[in-house]
């Protein structure tokens, strides 16, 4: 998204949302996770957009669906992205506990354990 | 075959863009004349190396150009760890079918709570939203 708004800046952006409209699958790790400003927002649809039923799209996010406005700004653009994004989609819950969390609780059981 | 043919051979080969047949074509001749192979299966044999080496080089240039954080691959996943995964969607997925039918996989982790407030977008808090141009044309767009 960054380099979407650098782009746009540079006036390459068109050529960079046609990049990344061609490539066979996209992946947005941890959306939401680190909230966009208003117009990386709007660039993120538009990429979206002409990936359309033409290029795959991996989403990992810890959002509700409830909570992607608030990410995204616009409801009724929000709602738009969403009913393109989950058509046809696979989803996959993942409702573990954090693995990473685990181990580190796990380790730390470990150390104390030693000290005794 | 003299050696001066074959290194002309291996330059035409190397202009063709045909690098690892270059490479491999003194020694798997060598070996074809000694083991009594036919002109056929040397030349299958020499090809499959070429797209074996093809197919190995697009997969290392794709996985460098993907710039992964880090790498991990669905053998190395402990899915011990993961209570609930739907592991008949996770084999269907690994076919990769969906990219060719463009398709979308949405992986759906937890909620954070919705007050903490180290996710929320700094602008959600603005009242009044400019009207702006990139809003109708990516609504166009669709």
């Amino acid at each position: 998204v960054n380099e979407l708004i650098e782009a746009r800046e540079e006036k390459a952006l068109q050529r960079l949302i046609q990049r990344y409209a061609r490539y066979d699958l996209l992946i947005l790790d941890e959306l939401g996770y680190i909230p966009f400003s208003r117009e990386g927002a709007e660039l993120l649809f538009q990429v979206l957009a002409e990936r359309h039923e033409k290029g795959s799209v991996i989403i990992t996010t810890n959002l509700g669906f409830a909570d992607w406005t608030q990410v995204f700004g616009d409801p009724v653009m929000t709602a738009a992205l969403l009913d393109r994004l989950t058509h046809r989609a696979h989803i996959v819950n993942c409702q573990w506990e954090s693995y990473r969390l685990k181990q580190s609780l796990k380790s730390k059981e470990h150390r104390s354990e030693e000290r005794k | 075959m003299k050696t001066p043919s074959f290194a002309e051979l291996k330059e035409n080969l190397k202009e063709l863009k045909l690098s690892t047949m270059a490479r491999e074509v003194e020694s798997h001749e060598r070996q074809a004349r000694e083991s009594g192979v036919g002109y056929d299966d040397f030349l299958l044999d020499l090809t499959i190396a070429e797209l074996q080496m093809r197919t190995e080089k697009r997969l290392t240039r794709r996985i460098r150009e993907a710039k992964f954080p880090l790498l991990k691959t669905l053998e190395g996943f402990d899915y011990d760890a993961a209570s609930g995964l739907d592991l008949r969607l996770i084999r269907e997925l690994s076919g990769c079918d969906y990219t060719r039918e463009g398709r979308n996989v949405l992986f759906r982790g937890p909620q954070r709570h919705r007050q903490d407030p180290s996710w929320r977008p700094a602008w959600v808090s603005r009242p009044a939203r400019t009207t702006s141009g990139p809003v109708s044309s990516a609504a166009t767009a669709w």
